[in-house]
């Protein structure tokens, strides 16, 4: 407590610790809504206190609910200013990188099991997204640093991007135009899009740029000394084949995806599908590459350069409009433009407030911390959700947040800090140790040597939650280091996190196991457990006391005098139950 | 102003008006007293060798080393199938299934949604579209769709709505997890002062805070309820669980006809792995027959005791067949070339095989259907409308079984 007490005080009077005025860029977006509020005559919400700041806040930013520590410490400060410095403190906080890594997470479609046909992990690139969001890298160069990714996986796992979608690149394509573009051009893959402006052949044009692009990289060195290791494997085989079952599968598995190596092919032509039907080409026809908008693009030793630069240019109509959405959404609980991977034929693309939320975050030089302090600095994040439904976006106005459930990792990760008192304490570190052992030379190319690393591979995999706490076998965790089938993973999907297949599937559903889940399941099973830091917080307190501690914990606010006479009586544990399962818990307030 | 409609909207327009742009929903040919309420969909993870069950050859080449006996209408199966051969007057054997993908999981993906697996779109699988077509509203407390022993990668509700989802019950044994309440006392105690802490809530005005009380009030109907025991396999009699087989996938089908007979659930997939027999096909094979032919013929014969086989169709699926040629381990490998697939009991003619593969088993030559086509079939049995279109979130338009046709041969 103490820790975090003076943090938290360091911060309150480092005061403006970023040069620009934002809160003058608040302010502006403010008054685009209040423009908004006054030519419709609509009121906007009332303001929120302290307490439900304080919870907003913490799941906003760092995606899950204050533990009792924190909630006392924020109570005791005394700052006319301490809402927007909680703000920047949890902007720095390691869990904000938690919940920025689920939002990619789901965009990218973020898991170990990389794509289908690698055989290796996706943890380098996992961490890679990460250490990304950390440092945070402008947004940018974010983009572009994956896009133009080249060479090992192993060394410079921002390739993850294109081996996600490793033998399919015509869905990384339409992943790349979605996620940063918020253009969905899936339809012109097969037949001229009726809805938008793109035709079959656009589309295959812009795949012509990313054509290039080559996963394997195999030198003559290597095929020669793989020849031998296949000798040597057939050997071992004939010789006793009980004992060196699926020897074969193994070997070549591993040894293939360790030559993941992204490399350029200059001279590789796409051509148009068979079942080409328009007139300005026949099938089969080779396509010249060129961007969505028809220029054709620089001859140069890299295609995808020419296509960055296109999607970079100030002027491009959605690139910076696509990102300011979704932080938006992710900010607000509901998008500006609600189609938000197809925002591109919007009637509020050039909306006022689209137009300024663009030329902030531009101004900023794409600093995604301090563009979403700008938005999380609004009077807008500090009014009272809006709870009603709503038709369609055109003629919406955010007079308050949008109420909604919480995500799967926010419920997840606040049940996991009822656990333990730093649920940011548990960081998996294996990648390094994995990445290492995966590059493999020419020497060594023998069964023996192979046999050894995939020993380590296993070791390594099995052992990546042993540093972790557990209670009943799961471990006590963030939801950002779970990226593997385990049962970790099996709860997350109950709670609706996507399985990563593919773009931003995560549900706020309901479903009944999931509830089973909260009602007699394993969450229950983790809050209500006598090995939890709430527990141990409740160990000799008053009756009175512990509805209190109870509600702070789980709540993160007091109890009213009325809530104090329902729980007077009741067992702790029928108390922490109850919150638990209350829909307050599940839903942001 | 004018609005411009984006074409979300559009489509959204015209679901609201009646849940799709088709007008005339067709609901096959099958009368309504044949129609099949309920689904039991066995799918047999890996590939079923066709010509070691329901396709056998003569030919020596490729013959293998089982014998086959004529089933009770003369048609030929595998010897290691005697129970099911029993029961040829309610069985359609289809001899002439197709794929164009020799991998599993495009293959499995394609026989339980019709459609190629890519990677921009979910589609759902057969229980989802059927649980959406014969959604009247009601409040339910037994899911309606059923997954037993399924793959992780299954594609549920697609892009449904995940009310639609099969339930998962990853063990047939274990039954709904969690499921089982301990202390009852304290659960109601509990489930009350939840109910009072809930009442400013529950006057939400808050769409998804009112849906999601409402699955909390179907979870308690169902821990509650005194039909939460059609997932206790132990409630049935020990010689009926024995006639299933004790083994996963007969204690899987017992536990179907459980959820049916019980719970009235419409569709059930009980999933059977192993059949990806490279090495040692026939030793293999025998043990999986003998599984396979004790649980559906107990499945056939209970299901035809209570009445419910003539509202019941059992299909047995899977990704695609295996090469007529044994390899070197005295395995067969991957063959979508022509392989075979089963309808049993209601909506269905029995009593026939349909289509042919070639003398070989190579190559399907007469009669030769999709997956999406057997799902057709699968949907028009059900009395489903194959020509409706469904409109995802995205605004794509998609039907039933895609393209597929369904066989007029195979309906009753």
């Amino acid at each position: 407590m103490k820790k975090f007490l003076i943090t938290f005080l360091a911060w309150v009077m480092v005061g403006k610790i970023w040069g620009q005025d934002l809160n003058l860029l608040s302010s502006k977006v403010d008054a685009v809504l209040q423009k908004q509020y006054s030519s419709t005559n609509i009121k906007p919400l009332a303001k929120i206190d302290d307490e439900t700041f304080l919870r907003r806040a913490y799941l906003t930013i760092i995606g899950r609910n204050p533990t009792l520590e924190e909630y006392n410490s924020f109570s005791s400060v005394e700052a006319e200013n301490k809402r927007s410095e909680l703000i920047k403190f949890l902007l720095k906080h390691p869990g904000h990188v938690s919940h920025i890594y689920n939002f990619w997470a789901d965009a990218l479609r973020l898991r170990e099991r990389l794509a289908p046909i690698n055989n290796f992990n996706g943890a380098p690139y996992i961490q890679y997204i990460k250490s990304n969001i950390a440092a945070n890298k402008p947004y940018d160069k974010f983009v572009s640093d994956l896009l133009l990714s080249q060479g090992s996986y192993f060394d410079n796992p921002a390739t993850g991007y294109y081996y996600r979608d490793f033998g399919m690149p015509l869905d990384n394509l339409i992943a790349t135009s979605k996620v940063f573009l918020g253009t969905d051009i899936s339809c012109a893959q097969c037949h001229d899009d009726p809805f938008q402006d793109f035709t079959q052949m656009q589309f295959y044009r812009m795949a012509a740029v990313f054509n290039q692009i080559d996963l394997r990289k195999e030198s003559t060195e290597f095929r020669e000394a793989y020849k031998n290791l296949r000798n040597e494997v057939d050997a071992r085989i004939k010789a006793d084949p009980e004992k060196n079952r699926g020897l074969n599968n193994r070997i070549n598995n591993f040894v293939r995806a360790t030559q993941s190596d992204l490399n350029l092919a200059l001279n590789k032509q796409l051509k148009l599908p068979h079942d080409y039907q328009y007139k300005d080409a026949k099938p089969n026809d080779v396509v010249v590459p060129a961007t969505l908008d028809g220029k054709a693009v620089k001859n140069s030793n890299d295609l995808r350069q020419s296509a960055i630069e296109w999607m970079l240019d100030p002027s491009h109509p959605s690139f910076t409009k696509n990102i300011v959405n979704r932080y938006w959404g992710f900010i607000f609980g509901k998008y500006i433009i609600e189609e938000f991977d197809n925002i591109h034929s919007s009637s509020l693309l050039n909306s006022e407030l689209m137009n300024i939320l663009a030329n902030i975050f531009i101004e900023l030089k794409y600093d995604s911390r301090q563009f979403l302090f700008v938005l999380l600095n609004t009077e807008l994040f500090q009014r009272q959700m809006y709870e009603g439904a709503y038709a369609n976006s055109e003629n919406f106005i955010f007079i308050g947040p949008v109420k909604k459930r919480l995500s799967a990792e926010q419920l997840w990760d606040s049940v996991i800090s009822l656990t333990i008192n730093r649920p940011e304490s548990f960081q998996t570190t294996f990648h390094k140790q994995y990445s290492e052992n995966m590059k493999v030379s020419v020497s060594d190319l023998n069964v023996e040597t192979l046999e050894a690393r995939l020993k380590t591979n296993n070791d390594i995999l099995r052992s990546k939650y042993e540093a972790a706490k557990r209670i009943k076998g799961l471990s006590l965790v963030r939801a950002s280091e779970i990226n593997d089938l385990n049962q970790m993973n099996t709860i997350l999907g109950q709670l609706g996190r996507s399985d990563r297949e593919l773009i931003q599937t995560s549900s706020l559903d309901g479903s009944v196991t999931q509830v089973i889940s909260f009602m007699n399941g394993q969450m229950a099973e983790l809050a209500i457990n006598k090995e939890t830091q709430l527990f141990s917080d409740l160990n000799g307190k008053s009756p009175t006391d512990k509805i209190e501690i109870i509600f702070k914990s789980v709540l993160a606010r007091k109890p009213t005098m009325q809530e104090k006479a329902t729980f007077a009586g009741l067992g702790d544990d029928d108390i922490v139950w109850a919150l638990l399962n209350s829909s307050e818990f599940k839903f942001l307030k | 102003m004018k609005t411009q409609l984006n074409r979300r909207d559009f489509v959204l327009n015209l679901a609201s008006l009646g849940l799709g742009v088709s007008v005339l929903p067709s609901f096959g040919n099958i009368p309504t007293d044949n129609r099949a309420e309920h689904i039991i969909y066995l799918f047999m993870n890996g590939g079923m060798s066709h010509l070691d069950t329901f396709d056998p050859k003569t030919n020596t080449e490729v013959k293998g080393i089982f014998n086959s006996i004529p089933n009770s209408v003369g048609v030929q199966i595998c010897e290691h199938l005697p129970n099911l051969a029993k029961h040829g007057d309610k069985m359609a054997i289809v001899r002439s299934m197709m794929v164009t993908t020799g991998a599993h999981e495009q293959a499995q993906y394609l026989q339980r949604t019709s459609f190629k697996k890519i990677g921009t779109i979910v589609h759902p699988n057969l229980g989802a579209w059927m649980c959406n077509f014969q959604d009247r509203g009601e409040k339910i407390s037994i899911p309606q769709n059923v997954l037993i022993s399924g793959p992780a990668d299954h594609p549920g509700a697609g892009w449904m709505p995940k009310k639609y989802a099969p339930i998962p019950i990853a063990d047939p044994l274990r039954g709904l997890d969690n499921s089982v309440i301990k202390n009852k006392e304290e659960f109601s105690k509990r489930v009350s002062i939840l109910q009072r802490l809930e009442q400013d809530a529950n006057k939400s005005i808050n769409p998804s805070i009112k849906s999601y009380s409402e699955f909390y009030d179907q979870t308690v109907r169902l821990l509650n309820s005194s039909e939460l025991d059609v997932f206790d396999l132990t409630k049935e009699s020990a010689a009926v669980r024995e006639k299933y087989g004790n083994n996963r996938f007969g204690q899987g089908c017992c536990l179907a006809k459980r959820l049916i007979e019980k719970g009235g659930c419409k569709f059930i997939e009980v999933q059977d792995g192993g059949w990806d027999t490279h090495v040692n096909n026939f030793e293999t094979l025998e043990n999986k027959l003998n599984i396979l032919d004790n649980a559906v013929s107990a499945l056939i014969e209970d299901l035809q005791a209570s009445g419910l086989l003539k509202k019941t169709l059992i299909v047995i699926a899977t990704d695609f067949g295996r090469t007529p040629n044994v390899n070197v381990n005295d395995g067969r490998d991957h063959h979508p070339g022509a392989f075979s697939g089963v309808l049993i009991g209601a909506g269905i003619k029995g009593g026939q095989a349909y289509g042919k593969s070639d003398e070989k088993g190579m190559k399907a030559v007469e009669g030769v259907m999709s997956p999406s086509d057997f799902n057709a079939t699968i949907a028009a049995a059900a009395g489903l409308p194959l020509d409706q279109i469904l409109v995802s979130p995205e605004g794509r338009p998609f039907k039933i079984a895609d393209k597929g046709e369904p066989v007029k041969q195979l309906l009753a």
